[in-house]
């Protein structure tokens, strides 16, 4: 998955799990816990919807608060992961 | 409670702990599984009483029951780990000889709990479901941390534990079932005794002398921790092993019913009441 496409799909997915969220206002690069743009509850429904989105589960060594500092790193880690950037 | 009273109340729960240790490998299992038994109480599985329950045949039910079954002791497996490795690293600096006994037998007590739930995941779902959670929160306030472990622990026991006992006595599961079920509610009937006395005098030992803004911290990561424990008994990869279509789409339909929350308020009200009293979590 490229790096665009990850972003994107990343961007769906925290809207989905936290449908109050200004995705205009969000750069790539916000720190999304330090800034309490979502919770650690919603970290748990984050994996369900990057699974999905991914269609691959997520390994226990991905399963670390550094791989949801914000939405880039999160494309990285989840989606980009075994593939070129 | 005065040191002396609590001291003695650990002596007791350490007598106990000594007399009846519960032995998992007395467990007669079953060879294989039965489709036509419960392996879980209907009310409590997620599904129920939803427009995709009420189309499944009594088979599939009874299939979705097993999973629910296997997804419900693999969180206590992921939880007992974790509450393990937590009491352990604490026993090292453990100062109190009771306390320290005590916490011994908590842990073997987990330990055994462990080897018995994975034995039935593995042997009837051919698997433990994957253990999701990422520890955020740890914080650098001794204090705090401690208190949120421990309150953590209760609310994580007390739910488990009203699962226990209601499917312990539901005289519809299989042998097996109820067997896990009562072996478990029989020991951890001693750790949310001594998790209520332990809170208590946490409580009235430091959270008086709290700032407002530590209390209101606490009350936030204990409840964002409730529903931690709650999401994780809606599980997509329950629903696709039972077979059920769209199983990600039923998920995201069902952890946000209003039935889900009606039912995880009735269990919150019934059986978290207790720490709404000390003023650990608010509004239960």
């Amino acid at each position: 998955m490229n790096r665009r496409l990850a972003v994107s799909r990343v961007r769906a997915c925290l809207a989905a799990v936290q449908p109050g969220i200004r995705l205009d206002e969000l750069d790539d690069d916000t720190p999304l816990l330090a800034e309490r743009v979502i919770s650690s509850l919603d970290v748990l429904n984050l994996i369900l919807h990057l699974e999905e989105a991914s269609g691959r589960k997520v390994s226990r060594e991905q399963l670390v608060p550094g791989s949801f500092r914000d939405v880039r790193t999160i494309a990285r880690v989840f989606l980009m992961s075994g593939d070129s950037e | 409670m005065s040191n002396i009273d609590f001291d003695r109340f650990l002596r007791k729960l350490s007598a106990a702990s000594e007399r009846s240790p519960l032995d998992p490998r007395r467990i007669e299992w079953p060879a294989e599984v039965d489709p036509d038994s419960w392996y879980f109480s209907p009310e409590l599985i997620s599904l129920y009483g939803t427009p995709v329950w009420e189309a499944m045949s009594a088979r599939e039910r009874k299939r979705l029951s097993l999973c629910e079954a296997a997804n419900f002791f693999s969180l206590n497996i992921h939880g007992e780990k974790y509450l393990i490795g937590e009491i352990r690293r604490r026993l090292v600096a453990g100062d109190d000889s009771e306390l320290t006994r005590y916490l011994s037998h908590f842990i073997a007590e987990e330990a055994r709990h462990m080897a018995y739930f994975s034995e039935f995941c593995e042997r009837y779902a051919g698997k433990i479901y994957p253990d999701r959670s990422v520890r955020l929160e740890a914080g650098d306030d001794r204090e705090l941390d401690r208190l949120l472990l421990f309150a953590r622990i209760y609310v994580f026991e007390e739910i488990v534990d009203h699962y226990n006992r209601t499917m312990a006595r539901d005289e519809r599961l299989t042998g097996i079932a109820r067997e896990i079920n009562r072996m478990h509610h029989a020991e951890e009937v001693r750790h949310l005794a001594f998790g209520r006395r332990f809170l208590m005098r946490c409580v009235h030992r430091e959270l008086n002398g709290w700032s407002d803004s530590m209390r209101a911290e606490l009350h936030r990561q204990l409840a964002v921790y409730l529903e931690f424990v709650w999401t994780s008994y809606c599980n997509p990869d329950v629903y696709r092993d039972a077979g059920i279509d769209s199983p990600f789409e039923v998920w995201q339909a069902t952890s946000t019913s209003t039935r889900a929350a009606a039912h995880r308020a009735a269990i919150n009200r019934k059986r978290l009441g207790f720490l709404d009293v000390i003023g650990l979590l608010e509004a239960t």
